[in-house]
């Protein structure tokens, strides 16, 4: 019997037209992922673990649409007494239900990984050598992630649904499933959410074991894994995955179990129990029998005047708006919103580790309200207007309702009204929120405008998905289906052309720009306020249409089909409606034009073609010998005002090779108006996305040959173009907007294997890297540079250089700079309105630029200034400029900092940034000031030659820089910090690298490697050969290269080898040469108190040390070096935790050594300051309890 | 005088079935009875009316106006209670009335109290007015059913299956409710309980397969049957060579015997005794009559 049922169900779920739907999607998503391009990597284990386990996300929602219907069916047909009095058991009733619902589903997602399986074998491109084709590498991830998921998700719906027989609850259980994953995912940065948070290895543990679908506990085994791992091993099923899915995989088994002892098929009776009489009641009783009993009058009806319309209609709004926010679900809803906020909020202002906090301004909380907001919104919006579209039916309440005289207009009007409330009430909610932390946190600069602003911009695009859902359910026969419907094509109009390389902002039907990132104080949502209106005057146009078809076709009658609402829809129209539609078509077509016409969409394909073209006609001048710039003049007009600026530039450009150069190719991002070398002609000119121009030299340009090179470029903004570079207050134009450069641009070409593949273009190969290109390394002179510039008055203008002098106009100001001494050739020009704050530190004028609102953080930058100027004018020579300049940039820079010679762009939020607490984590503040200024010696004073190696140079000794200067302002606990972020982070970016990692001396644009690894290899160079030999290294270096663009990583390597005897050599070759990493663990730590009251401790220390080939395998190599270890009486993290340090030598493998202390310490801890690249380092602290001997 | 002219309607749904065939009636003031079995189109030509359903073809005039055309000219005088009906999960009974009310265009909050109050008496829920309707009894929801029907000023009420699943008590109650408001107003009294249609209505039709197939008063509708039906007390095993060889139009079980009911305009045989004519012998006369002259939808 048992059988038969549950063939029975089977059929069931085979016939409902939303597991059709959802299973045609399923397959045809397993399709569409394996033949995209660039969504992923079929050489890859890891890749197709990732995408197979995704359907778990999605599979939630067909779960939800198959419980509800299979165990609510009895209910909503009245069927439950016919059912439940036949003879099938419990067992039988419920495992065949479950089973249903477990075996259809899960077939659906085995038709999702048969199609990404089918496709990626079928590689349609042809872009991949080594395609995983074995199907175990896509039925593992179904069989570990996928299939116990639908099991545990089916466990908890059923029950949910069995529990309590309510659709709305099932939905909402499913939403909060899908919710937590994020919130999860987003609290750990794992993959899915762009992974660029660092979080802490136990926290990642947790989340791990805490998330339901398991995919959070596949990133924690993989997080570390290299590249050629995550190419050759499956995940397993071990550790916290294995524990994970067995943990759930009992819980949803322990759901069953409860299921199987609480369902009765005996009918409820929870809601037949008498009202309690209650002292009121009786007196309520007794105050209805001294009411005056009238008798039944027929009444006056009013007719239908407007008031009375009015009044209809605020009564149908009030009823189904009050029934709605005071339902279960609703109120669920709402305080899981709450809740969100809360942990985003939250999340968001007390930064993690080195992020640090930030203060609660409301143009941040108002982009984390807008950001959820259109995802929670999304789903309130389709699922309400299905429950308020079917809530008479579905209470059988229509046919009353139907039959009253209020007309059809305001019942439908009332409908959407109460909607659109919903949204409105929950964007309510979010201010309520976000105003409460903000008073909480003491932060009162609170923008009234800007919160009422969310109404319009996170509500316009609920509107638009309220009326089409709206519409939709109009149309449908039920209310699942048009939810389903509703999202399909709330989705699927978005997304579809723009998924197949279609750009255009036209292209994503329906869609708003997304703004709620974008706030920044310098113009508040900017140019895109502008953009967004257009988009949302058009789409709010095209949403009236429907809506004006809506009221069109609306019948009260419960025999609408859609194939009758579909005919209306073109015949009948009233004069009115007719005149409604013609100003809606216009408006839509004027605004698409207008769109069309202010927009540049850059489309892909437009970009690949360009690069691809770029690379077939001009990769033959890669070799040519160029000329370099000597001297920079320019006259920089800004107009911010009026979204337009002008170059005028005049260089000098020099042959500083030993032979004659004939031709060269100059290569500008912008299209340049004028442009002339004096004896240079352009024989061929491109002007696609750039501006390409092959010049001939006539007579040539010989060695050591100056000449002049003239250009102009006028440029305006679009209104819909969202330049960086200039905002109407807070332009940073950057000189690589405009400037010609010399010679093939090698960063045009396309990198992406497939693309190149598809395109004609040579693969690239991978062991590129494993050939040396330390002595391909150009040097080249540095150069003067003299610039004024001119801005709008109330603006200052700001650009590297000295001061020189002011002028100024009725309209106009102009700064006239000049370099003290030649710079190399990084160069910006900045205007704003910027309040100037100055003070004299030693002969060098530190100067902020801010925001007038951006005040609070101006002292801890000027002391981090002066702190990092004393250190660097103590070890490595004296600061090269009279002047310092930190000037504040928007938002929409993604830079912490950027340097300039004497000046330096400091982006947005680090004005914001709460330092009041900063001191108990990192000083994020103080870290990125340190950190750019350190770019004045290491990057200006002293540039790297171009090339590998370079990055060394600038950004490791940067970092080194932070390291020794916040050690000076708030001691070594800080460091600590930093080098363990630097470490995770190390071994977090390199797992998801997609070459292989170079060493440190070859660095290219890897920051995993330059930043991360160079900190924590500076700091174990430190320990190996003391501050005071290493910043004497970096000075030489730095003295020796001042005049050139010269400096090369191997020369620093050289110095730091011609100082140190032999096995600091071969470690400084291991550590800068090579890839090393470690595996410390502190094992055991045992004392015994002697009779003088000392202790002898006894640690038991194993130390491994691997090395990793440039194919990525790794081995175990010999370990014979000096490490530290500390003594510690409080945990390391503590600030005030006073320790002792002590060198010790450890060998590969087991190692015991014995200390004699004085005092007991709480905490043994190896490597404390974490020097050593160790992917583990909780094992290499021991906590002393009453371990004696 | 209200008027309910119905001509000619017909409807035919979407999968083919063909609810109303050609139905033509003419109702004013007063109850009038729509008799007929499960299925016979009575709720169909009751929602027809109410506007909450196209005809396929003929039209129904209420008051000079095309309602087919304009259903909102019947609704701002129409009290409908439908044979099936749910509410709002958690509202109360009060709450409830007081939504309709509002949408029935009782703007004036003080008669609209009034009415409703006097309606929560009248249908003896006024002590249950604050619970919720979904909590109610079969029959308390019933009576909060016509309560809701008679809300406002109609000139039109229609009650489909009013009675069925009360007990007496409730039964009374109702039928006196609308006996009580039917002398100035259309009541339109659908069932299958004869009993309802021969104390209330003054006139009636049968309904079958979607076609009237008889309309008159009760009393004229039984004098033509007077003297015509006979009764027979028959074993079962005989049954069937009773029906094969007379009109027999009913049997009934007595004290767990049967009795066969014969239609014929004079004696058969002496063991035939004859009975005083009911509604019922007419009702089931007629149903015999249109199935053998095979009246099909």
């Amino acid at each position: 019997m048992l059988l038969k049922l549950i063939s029975f169900e089977l059929k069931f779920h085979f016939k409902q037209a939303s597991y059709l739907l959802f299973t045609i999607l399923f397959l045809f998503s397993g399709i569409y992922l394996g033949i995209q391009e660039g969504a992923i990597n079929p050489e890859n284990k890891y890749n197709i673990h990732l995408f197979s386990s995704l359907i778990s996300l999605a599979v939630v929602f067909l779960i939800v649409f198959q419980t509800a219907y299979t165990v609510l069916r009895d209910k909503a047909n009245n069927a439950t007494q016919l059912i439940h009095t036949t003879s099938v058991s419990k067992f039988q009733f419920l495992c065949s239900r479950f089973l249903g619902i477990f075996m259809s589903s899960s077939f659906s997602t085995l038709l999702y990984v048969l199609g990404l399986f089918i496709s990626i074998v079928i590689d349609p491109f042809q872009i991949y050598n080594d395609v995983n084709s074995d199907f175990i590498n896509f039925f593992w991830p179904w069989l570990i992630i996928i299939l116990p998921n639908v099991f545990i998700l089916t466990a908890l719906l059923f029950t949910v649904a069995l529990l309590t027989k309510k659709t709305p609850l099932i939905f909402f259980s499913g939403i909060l499933i899908f919710i937590l994953f994020w919130v999860n995912n987003f609290y750990i940065g794992s993959p899915f959410t762009g992974g660029k948070l660092v979080v802490a290895e136990q926290t990642i543990k947790k989340v791990a074991l805490f998330d339901i679908l398991g995919l959070c506990s596949s990133y924690e085994q993989t997080q570390f894994w290299s590249p050629l791992q995550k190419t050759k091993q499956l995940v397993k099923f071990s550790g916290t995955l294995a524990l994970n899915r067995i943990i759930w995989l009992s819980f949803g088994l322990l759901l069953l179990i409860i299921n199987y002892w609480s369902f009765s098929f005996r009918l409820s009776q929870k809601n037949k129990s008498k009202s309690k009489k209650s002292i009121f009641s009786i007196l309520k009783k007794k105050r209805q029998n001294t009411i005056e009993h009238t008798e039944y009058q027929p009444v006056f009806v009013v007719k239908k005047s407007f008031k009375a319309r009015f009044k209809e209609f605020i009564h149908l709004v009030f009823i189904d708006f009050k029934s709605t926010i005071f339902s279960k679900t609703f109120l669920l809803l709402c305080m899981v919103w709450i809740g969100m906020l809360l942990a985003a909020i939250l999340h968001n202002i007390s930064g993690q580790d080195v992020y640090g906090n930030i203060l609660p301004t409301t143009g941040l909380l108002a982009g984390l309200i807008l950001e959820p907001l259109a995802h929670i919104g999304l789903f309130l919006i389709v699922f309400y207007a299905g429950e308020l579209v079917w809530k008479s039916r579905q209470h059988h309440f229509n046919e009353i309702l139907d039959a009253v005289p209020t007309q059809n207009n305001i019942l439908l009007f009332s409908k959407y009204a109460a909607l659109f409330l919903l949204p409105i009430f929950i964007i309510f909610l979010a201010i309520i929120t976000a105003l409460s932390i903000q008073i909480a946190f003491g932060y009162h600069n609170i923008d009234v405008k800007l919160y009422i602003s969310i109404f319009y911009f996170g509500g316009s695009s609920l509107f638009i998905y309220g009326v089409l859902s709206l519409f939709i359910q109009q149309l449908v026969s039920n209310k699942y289906l048009g939810m389903l419907f509703s999202l399909v094509c709330i989705y699927g109009l978005g997304y579809a052309l723009p998924s197949i390389g279609v750009q255009h902002p036209l292209a994503s039907i329906l869609q708003l720009p997304k703004i709620g990132e974008g706030y920044s104080e310098f113009i508040g949502y900017g140019q895109l306020t502008n953009f967004f209106n257009w988009m949302n005057f058009l789409w709010i146009s095209a949403t009236l249409i429907i809506l004006l078809i809506s009221f069109k076709i609306y019948k009260r009658t419960s025999e609408n089909r859609f194939k009758n609402q579909f005919k209306l829809i073109f015949f009948n129209w009233r004069k009115s409606q007719r005149f409604a539609l013609l100003v809606l078509v216009g408006f839509v077509c004027i605004s698409s034009i207008i769109i069309d016409v202010k927009s540049t969409p850059k489309s892909f394909t437009d970009d690949m073609t360009f690069r691809e073209n770029y690379e077939k006609n001009y990769s033959k001048y890669k070799e040519h010998l160029t000329p370099i710039i000597t001297s920079v003049k320019t006259k920089v007009l800004l107009e911010p005002k009026n979204l337009t600026y002008t170059v005028d530039g005049n260089y000098t450009i020099f042959n500083n090779t030993n032979k004659a150069i004939d031709t060269v190719l100059i290569t500008v991002r912008e299209k340049l108006d004028e442009f002339s070398i004096k004896g240079a002609k352009i024989i061929q000119e491109d002007i696609a996305l750039a501006d390409v121009k092959l010049l001939v030299f006539k007579p040539i340009l010989l060695p050591n040959e100056s000449r002049q090179m003239n250009f102009k470029t006028y440029k305006v903004i679009g209104d819909f173009e969202l330049q960086k570079d200039m905002i109407s207050n807070g332009t940073y134009l950057r000189n690589s907007t405009f400037e010609p450069r010399f010679g093939y641009q090698k960063v045009l070409e396309i990198v992406h294997k497939g693309e190149r593949k598809k395109r004609g273009l040579p693969i690239k190969d991978k062991k590129e890297n494993t050939k040396d290109y330390m002595f391909e390394n150009t040097s080249r002179p540095k150069q003067d540079f003299e610039t004024w510039v001119t801005t709008d008055k109330g603006q200052i203008p700001i650009a590297p250089g000295k001061l020189i002098d002011t002028f100024s106009t009725d309209n106009t100001v102009t700064y006239h700079y000049k370099s003290q001494i030649k710079t190399d050739n990084n160069l910006s020009y900045f205007s704003s309105n910027y309040k100037k704050v100055v003070e004299n530190y030693k002969g060098i004028s530190i100067e902020v630029y801010h925001l007038p609102k951006h005040n609070t953080n101006v002292d801890e930058i000027i002391k981090a200034t002066k702190a990092t100027l004393d250190y660097g004018n103590a070890n490595f020579g004296s600061y090269p400029f009279d002047h310092l300049r930190i000037a504040e940039v928007p938002l929409h820079w993604k830079f912490g900092g950027h340097a300039l010679p004497g000046t330096i762009a400091f982006q947005e939020r680090f004005f914001t940034q709460d330092t009041s607490n900063a001191t108990k984590g990192i000083n994020q503040l103080s870290r990125v000031v340190i950190h750019e200024i350190g770019h004045q010696w290491f990057g200006h004073k002293m540039s790297p030659a171009s090339g590998k190696g370079g990055n060394m140079l600038t950004e490791t000794m940067a970092n080194y820089m932070e390291a020794q200067v916040l050690e000076k302002m708030y001691g070594k606990t800080m460091v600590r910090r930093l080098s363990n972020f630097g470490r995770r982070r190390y071994f977090n970016f390199r797992s998801s690298a997609s070459i292989e990692e170079p060493s440190l001396h070859l660095v290219e644009n890897e920051t995993y490697v330059a930043y991360r690894k160079g900190f924590v290899v500076m700091q174990s160079l430190k320990e190996l050969i003391g501050e005071k030999i290493l910043n004497a290294s970096l000075q030489e270096l730095l003295e020796a290269h001042q005049e050139e663009e010269s400096a090369k990583s191997i020369d620093f390597i050289n110095i730091l080898l011609s100082k140190v005897d032999i096995e600091k050599q071969n470690l400084i070759n291991d550590w800068f040469k090579k890839r090393i990493d470690y595996d410390l663990n502190l094992k055991n730590v045992k004392y015994t108190q002697s009779n003088n009251n000392k202790y002898k401790l006894t640690v038991h220390i194993e130390a491994n040390r691997y090395e990793t080939n440039l194919k990525g395998e790794k081995s175990k190599i010999n370990t014979n070096e000096n490490f530290t270890i500390g003594f510690y009486d409080k945990h390391p993290d503590y600030r005030n935790a006073k320790p002792i340090f002590k060198t010790i030598r450890l060998e590969k493998g087991e190692n015991t050594i014995v200390f004699n202390l004085k005092n007991l310490p709480n905490y043994v801890v190896l490597d404390p300051l974490v020097t050593r690249l160790d992917e583990d380092i909780s094992n290499n602290i021991f906590e002393i309890e009453n371990d004696k001997l | 005088m209200n008027t309910l002219e119905i001509n000619n309607v017909s409807k035919i749904y979407a999968n083919g079935t063909k609810a109303l065939n050609g139905v033509s009636l003419k109702i004013s003031n007063g109850m009038y009875g729509l008799l007929g079995p499960n299925g016979a189109g009575k709720s169909s030509l009751m929602r027809t009316i109410a506007g909450l359903q196209t005809t396929s073809s003929g039209n129904v005039i209420f008051n000079g106006n095309d309602i087919s055309k304009e259903p909102s000219k019947i609704r701002q005088y129409l009290g409908y209670l439908p044979q099936e009906f749910g509410v709002y999960p958690r509202m109360s009974a009060l709450d409830l009335l007081n939504h309709i009310a509002v949408l029935k265009g009782v703007l004036n909050k003080k008669a609209r109290q009034a009415q409703i109050e006097a309606l929560l008496i009248k249908t003896n829920l006024f002590e249950h007015r604050k619970k919720a309707v979904s909590n109610f009894s079969g029959g308390m929801r019933r009576r909060f059913g016509i309560a809701q029907a008679l809300l406002g000023n109609p000139k039109i009420i229609m009650v489909d299956e009013p009675t069925a699943g009360l007990d007496p008590e409730e039964r009374n109650r109702f039928l006196d409710v609308l006996s009580e408001v039917s002398s100035s107003v259309i009541v339109l009294l659908s069932t299958h309980i004869v009993e309802d249609i021969r104390v209330l209505c003054s006139n009636m039709a049968i309904l079958y397969n979607g076609q009237i197939v008889k309309q008159g008063s009760p009393e004229n509708l039984i004098q033509d049957l007077q003297g015509k039906i006979w009764k027979k007390p028959v074993p079962k095993s005989d049954l069937a060579v009773l029906k094969n060889k007379h009109n027999v139009i009913s049997t009934r079980l007595l004290g767990g015997k049967t009795s066969a009911y014969v239609f014929s305009e004079q004696q058969l045989t002496t063991d035939f005794e004859a009975v005083p004519t009911d509604l019922e012998h007419v009702y089931f006369h007629i149903l015999k009559t249109s199935k053998t002259n095979n009246y099909a939808a």
